[in-house]
């Protein structure tokens, strides 16, 4: 949302846009407080005032330090001079003239007692000491008799720098937590609702967003197609054809809630169910917190175990603060991250909340501010050896913060949901607190709170939206129709995955073996496939080579209408950070983040630079190019 | 003497705006706004008024703006700018804009259908002209025209309610 002017527009056109950017585009202004308090507090100058310029229109020069070396009661006052200037007259001229005479008069005593005695350096602000002309006579008159005598050679005293603590380490020092909120806890307090009534709400509300935004539910699926579909989202498998020919020939009219309580309870089922969230929890909460090589096959196991016996918060709180060696490796910090950059992970992972780029720059979308940011590391302050009972404390406290939020469980909602549709609320994985950029945001919030009323039961969860009847209709790939005004999906059908990357790196590759623009140019398949880079036919990350006929389905998917659709929403950000003057990789980080929620790996890096490199007269397409990828893969 | 925090929370919005409507980018706006208070806080100055004080941080953060403008090396139209200058004096002497908002709100209910769609689809949806000439089935000439004829409308609405 970040608005440039458009280059046909007027002088009234700029204004008026700038009222319609606010009114219809949902600009607002940002709170900026602390982030000018805090510059005010570190003594940081604007970046205009280091020269001379003209600061109050008025045709005087200025230097921006001017109070600084002349002391505070000197500085002009700007208002009021400007009222003074206008009402002068020659006798208020004489006056100011004959002041200044007397001022030069007694810098020029000062200068001569520079001279002879240390200089004083006033603090800034402290009013300038203004001796009686008597007694700076007396000095006058009184110092040469001690020189004569007794001469003395004035040397400047050493400047001391002061050793000031950085912030980080200040905040380390503090034994109570930093005074940061979490978000709010609300849901705690909450009644828990039958399950049809939880059903009817996400129905009803679901149907109405499509009522408003003229959008047409696909029919209802048939009974062998909704049956594989359930088995397999929720079993991860697909059924027996004896367990298919049962359910199809059975005329229960509440065959399709049977079936779900007995995936979702039966002790049959319970293993298979267990690991599936296991599997789910390991890879989208645990993952993004490590290193792609880590080893998920154990955090799954464990993650399992303790699924069997506990509710999800607590597992998530085991998870956070288990001395298992997997998982202290968490906290393990390798030397390009800090304690924020892990407090970051965590809060995006756990509750969704994007700290990472306000602990850069503010960030206006978002709640949280630099010093929040920065004073999250005491969390994570101190060694990872289980033996360190402060750093367990503190990691415990952590846990402790972040599991009783509401947006933890609307993180696990709109994870859950994804893992049904393909698409979740939000539109970047990870991100809920940008409210903006959340669809549906009742039924997230329905859920949520209804999921914290059945005290965390993932089981429940799981029935609820398997029971939806978004999950009953007819599957097939998304089409423009499928996408709302705002770009997020409607779920007015279930879709069939319609992605041909199963990771970034090779939706990355593809594109950029696709050498040149494959966006904006809107070639054919065919032309783009003529025209790609041979010098780039190295084997993909799955160590096969990429074909001309993966290229040419690429191009087809990316142009199509629906994607088309959901990145006009995202064009705004992608020219903004055309005309910035990132590097190419901040400008592949930043692109990262907006679109996936997490920094891209080392070889996504590369792929994505190799995009870049195949536009290097115009950054804009080449971001473009990248954005598309990163639609094209299922993330 | 004046509380910067007070300053800050009084006239942040209007100055932000005003910066937005010299055609600031948002972070472009963000950083001159913080420049502004900062550049306050180096020179302090009697307030004689929520008015009087407007004038005075708009005057600071229109320097800074002209200031970036030249040190990046892209030109300024100094004629336009003055006009927009002289519309907020006009339109929103000490209320952050708020008033002139509330004007546009109102002044939308006003336009037709198809004037409203089109700015609908340019502000909100980000839309660009073609775009929005093939879904107003018009020429983008046309759409061009009929944007501009909308927005004429809305200031002279926003104009005739300021009076």
């Amino acid at each position: 949302m970040n608005g440039q002017p458009h280059p046909d527009h007027s002088s009234d056109d700029l204004l008026i846009d700038s009222l319609l950017g606010e009114v219809l585009g949902g600009e607002t202004p940002p709170d900026l407080r602390d982030r000018i308090m805090a510059a005010a507090r570190q003594g940081q100058l604007p970046a205009a005032m280091e020269t001379e310029h003209d600061v109050d229109g008025l045709g005087i020069q200025v230097r921006a330090n001017f109070h600084q070396d002349f002391g505070a009661s000197s500085v002009t006052r700007m208002a009021r001079r400007r009222r003074t200037v206008r009402s002068e007259t020659p006798w208020s001229l004489f006056f100011v003239a004959l002041s200044l005479l007397a001022l030069f008069t007694a810098i020029g005593y000062l200068a001569s007692l520079d001279k002879k005695q240390p200089q004083v350096v006033d603090a800034p602000n402290s009013p300038a000491p203004v001796a009686p002309a008597d007694s700076l006579v007396e000095a006058e008159s009184s110092t040469p008799e001690v020189r004569e005598e007794a001469p003395i050679e004035v040397v400047p005293a050493p400047v001391k720098e002061l050793e000031r603590p950085s912030l980080q380490d200040a905040l380390a020092a503090r034994n109570e937590p930093p005074e940061v909120s979490f978000g709010s806890s609300e849901f705690q307090n909450s009644a828990a609702s039958s399950d049809a009534e939880v059903v009817a709400f996400v129905n009803a509300s679901l149907q109405q967003s499509w009522t408003s935004e003229q959008i047409e539910a696909a029919p209802l699926a048939s009974d062998e197609v909704w049956c594989d579909r359930v088995f397999q989202t929720v079993l991860g498998r697909q059924p027996s054809p004896e367990e298919r020919n049962a359910f199809v020939r059975t005329k229960d009219a509440n065959k399709d809630a049977k079936l779900i309580r007995w995936l979702v309870n039966s002790e049959r089922t319970s293993a298979d169910v267990q690991q599936r969230w296991s599997g789910i929890l390991a890879s989208r909460l645990v993952r993004p917190l490590r290193d792609r090589s880590a080893d998920l096959a154990a955090v799954q196991a464990s993650v399992q175990g303790w699924l069997e016996n506990n509710p999800l918060d607590q597992t998530v709180r085991l998870m956070l603060t288990s001395d298992q060696p997997e998982f202290v490796k968490l906290y393990d910090l390798p030397t390009s991250k800090s304690a924020v950059d892990l407090a970051s992970q965590f809060c995006r992972t756990i509750l969704g909340q994007r700290t990472d780029c306000a602990g850069c720059h503010a960030d206006s979308q978002r709640q949280w501010q630099p010093h929040q940011v920065h004073s999250l590391a005491w969390y994570f302050e101190g060694s990872v050896d289980p033996s360190d009972a402060v750093a367990v404390e503190r990691r415990r406290h952590f846990a402790d913060e972040l599991v009783q939020r509401d947006d933890m469980s609307r993180v696990v909602v709109d994870q859950v949901w994804r893992s049904f549709f393909g698409y979740g609320f939000s539109a970047i994985p990870g991100d809920l607190q940008n409210r903006s950029a959340v669809s549906h945001v009742a039924v997230l919030d329905r859920l949520a709170q209804e999921f914290v009323a059945s005290d965390y039961d993932l089981r429940k969860l799981t029935s609820w939206i398997a029971s939806s009847r978004s999950f009953r209709l007819e599957a097939g790939t998304l089409q423009t129709s499928d996408v709302m005004a705002d770009g997020s999906v409607a779920f007015n059908r279930f879709y069939q995955p319609n992605r041909i990357s199963d990771t970034l790196a090779n939706s990355l590759q593809l594109v950029a073996s696709a050498s040149k623009n494959i966006v904006a140019t809107e070639a054919s398949s065919g032309e783009v496939v003529a025209r790609r880079d041979d010098n780039l036919l190295e084997p993909n990350e799955f160590g096969r080579q990429i074909t001309n006929g993966e290229i040419a389905r690429t191009v087809s998917l990316m142009n199509s209408d629906a994607d088309r659709r959901r990145l006009i929403v995202k064009l705004d950000l992608v020219r903004s950070l055309a005309s910035s003057s990132l590097s190419k990789e901040d400008l592949i980080n930043h692109l990262f983040m907006e679109f996936t929620g997490q920094l891209p790996s080392d070889i996504e890096q590369k792929f994505a630079t190799r995009i870049l490199d195949a536009h290097p007269d115009d950054v804009e397409l080449g971001l473009r190019d990248i954005a598309w990828s990163l639609f094209n893969a299922q993330l | 003497m004046i509380d910067l925090e007070d300053l800050i929370q009084n006239h942040q919005a209007g100055i932000w705006r005003y910066l937005r409507s010299l055609g600031c980018t948002q972070a472009e706006a963000d950083d001159l706004t913080q420049d502004t208070f900062l550049a306050v806080l180096k020179k302090p100055f009697e307030s004689f008024g929520p008015a009087a004080t407007a004038g005075y941080l708009r005057k600071v953060a229109y320097n800074r703006f002209i200031s970036v403008r030249r040190r990046m090396g892209r030109m300024v139209l100094k004629e336009e700018i003055e006009v927009i200058d002289q519309a907020w004096n006009r339109l929103a002497s000490d209320d952050q804009g708020e008033a002139m908002l509330d004007a546009l709100k109102t002044c939308l209910g006003q336009l037709t259908k198809r004037a409203r769609w089109s700015l609908e689809m340019r502000f909100r949806d980000r839309l660009s002209r073609s775009e929005i000439a093939s879904a107003l089935e018009i020429t983008e000439h046309g759409a061009k025209n009929l944007m501009q004829r909308a927005k004429k409308q809305l200031k002279q609405c926003i104009e005739d309610k300021a009076k």
